[in-house]
């Protein structure tokens, strides 16, 4: 028996119902979605009647609005998009796929609705360890990609890019054995990201907020190996998006392991060029 | 553009819900017109559940609204494996409904902020694939087959946003009958739709 947020799992068991409801005070609301979230049990009588609220919603007579509604939305929603106010969705993505807990990651949305509970992920995003820092992490990502929300629809391909390098990364962490690092210059303002470590070798990352290179100049990664030695990972030049991403192989695997980057006037480095412009450490990303 | 505008309501298949995750892709990455591709499939069904639960045209519309800018902005938390777009945009609707009929309502406490709405659990479950693609009929169908007191506290609980608590004081019925009224109600729908295996499929 568990007893984790004050609850028992057999109190649990007594609240489904009014659980997924939503019939139930606030607090209990609040205690049984804290137990779901740590408890290792699968609760599966929560997800048995839980399925059963959907045909509740569709049971209802559909009705149809007053035309005026339609442009209302669109109205909100264009005001929404001048106002920049949205969740990023890479990094959103980001943090459920790390684990870290969305309860955090909630703050930059005011009145987020949120999708219906995954168990299985909520349990893992208690698991982790990487869940706080990548919360952090995440929380500045996207307030440093906050502006590209801004005129979204001119801005799509630097959208995709971000997301594809994001995806990129993810895969790497998400892995059996890979680690995953947050990226930052450790002053304010400064480029943010995060990188991924293969027990393959395979390598990613992804960085925002990077001054443009120019001419022959490059960024260039580095994971410094187990005895201390930093190996050059890959380069790769920067527009004036300020996005930066790298997918490479053979790169030094290990845990916790330092992943840095700093900017070459060529590419082909042997040796960093000081200082860092972003550092993190790896951490096991699942 | 809508290939479900010919079906009857509520009957969505899986290759539509392929469509519909499509059509939430674009909204993640911007696209501003695919939100009007959601809201033309399923603005009846949202309108109709807002107002089943407000019990107001003005209110209903407030809550609409809501809650497709709210999943708008939220699009990119959708997730796929956690049942289709139609059930995560019906229980935005839910909770945006219930929210607003409470606010109303003064003696019941507010959450202190907005957090998550009633969930509908939609973990992956075989009966709840072939559920979804039923229409209606056959949703009303089962619900017939709950008893009049299991139907009213799924009612008093779903549409009227009480709490099981209230619900007992409103109804004059102890907690734990409540309860076991809820739970045997959701299980007895369960049984009573059609998909559920042998041992259900007989609405009387």
């Amino acid at each position: 028996m568990n007893r984790l947020s004050g609850l028992t799992c057999e109190d649990v068991a007594d609240l489904a119902a009014g659980f997924v409801l939503g019939a139930l005070e606030p607090n209990q609301m609040h205690d049984v979605r804290d137990h779901l979230a740590s408890c290792q049990q699968p609760h599966s009588e929560v997800t048995e009647l839980g399925g059963v609220v959907p045909y509740l919603a569709e049971s209802v007579q559909p009705a149809e609005p007053p035309v005026a509604l339609r442009g209302r939305i669109l109205g909100a929603i264009d005001a929404e998009i001048r106002a920049g106010r949205r969740t990023d969705a890479a990094a959103d993505r980001l943090i459920s796929s790390l684990g870290a807990g969305s309860t955090e990651a909630k703050a930059p949305v005011p009145s987020a609705p949120v999708a219906p509970i995954d168990l299985a992920a909520e349990r893992s995003s208690r698991r982790s360890p990487l869940r706080w820092a990548v919360a952090i992490a995440a929380v500045v990502v996207i307030a440093a990609l906050g502006a590209w929300n801004i005129g979204l629809s001119q801005q799509l391909s630097t959208a995709q890019q971000r997301q594809a390098a994001l995806d990129q990364v993810l895969a790497i962490a998400r892995a059996p054995g890979g680690q995953a690092a947050v990226l930052g210059a450790g002053a304010a303002g400064g480029p943010t990201g995060l990188a991924a470590l293969g027990s393959d070798g395979s390598f990613a990352l992804a960085l925002s907020g990077l001054p443009a290179t120019s001419g022959s100049q490059v960024y260039e990664a580095w994971v410094v190996n187990p005895s201390g030695t930093p190996v050059p990972v890959g380069s790769f030049a920067v527009g004036s998006s300020g996005l930066g991403s790298l997918a490479a192989s053979r790169a030094p695997s290990g845990s916790h392991l330092t992943i840095g980057l700093t900017r070459e006037p060529a590419s082909g480095a042997t040796t960093p060029t000081l200082p860092m412009v972003a550092s993190g450490v790896t951490a096991p990303g699942n | 553009m809508s290939d479900t505008s010919s079906r009857a309501p509520g009957r969505v298949n899986s290759a539509s819900d392929d469509a519909d995750r499509a059509v939430l892709e674009a909204v993640v990455a911007g696209d501003h017109g695919a939100i009007e591709i959601l809201y033309e499939r399923y603005k009846t069904m949202a309108y109709g559940l807002a107002l089943r639960i407000t019990g107001d045209a003005s209110l209903a519309d407030d809550v609409v609204q809501e809650a497709f800018v709210g999943a708008w902005r939220n699009a990119g938390r959708y997730a796929t494996d956690r049942g289709s777009v139609k059930t995560w945009l019906l229980a935005i609707v839910h909770h945006r409904a219930i929210d607003s009929i409470r606010r109303r309502r003064p003696t019941t406490e507010l959450p202190e902020h907005e957090e998550a709405p009633p969930p509908s659990l939609t973990l992956p479950d075989v009966w709840s694939e072939v559920a979804g693609r039923l229409d209606r009929d056959a949703i009303l169908v089962a619900l017939s087959t709950l008893s009049t007191v299991q139907r009213e506290a799924l009612e008093l609980g779903y549409f009227s946003g009480l709490t099981q608590q209230e619900i007992a004081v409103r109804t004059n019925t102890p907690l734990g009958t409540v309860k076991s009224r809820m739970r045997l109600g959701l299980l007895q729908m369960r049984r009573a739709m059609p998909g559920s295996g042998p041992e259900g499929g007989e609405p009387a």
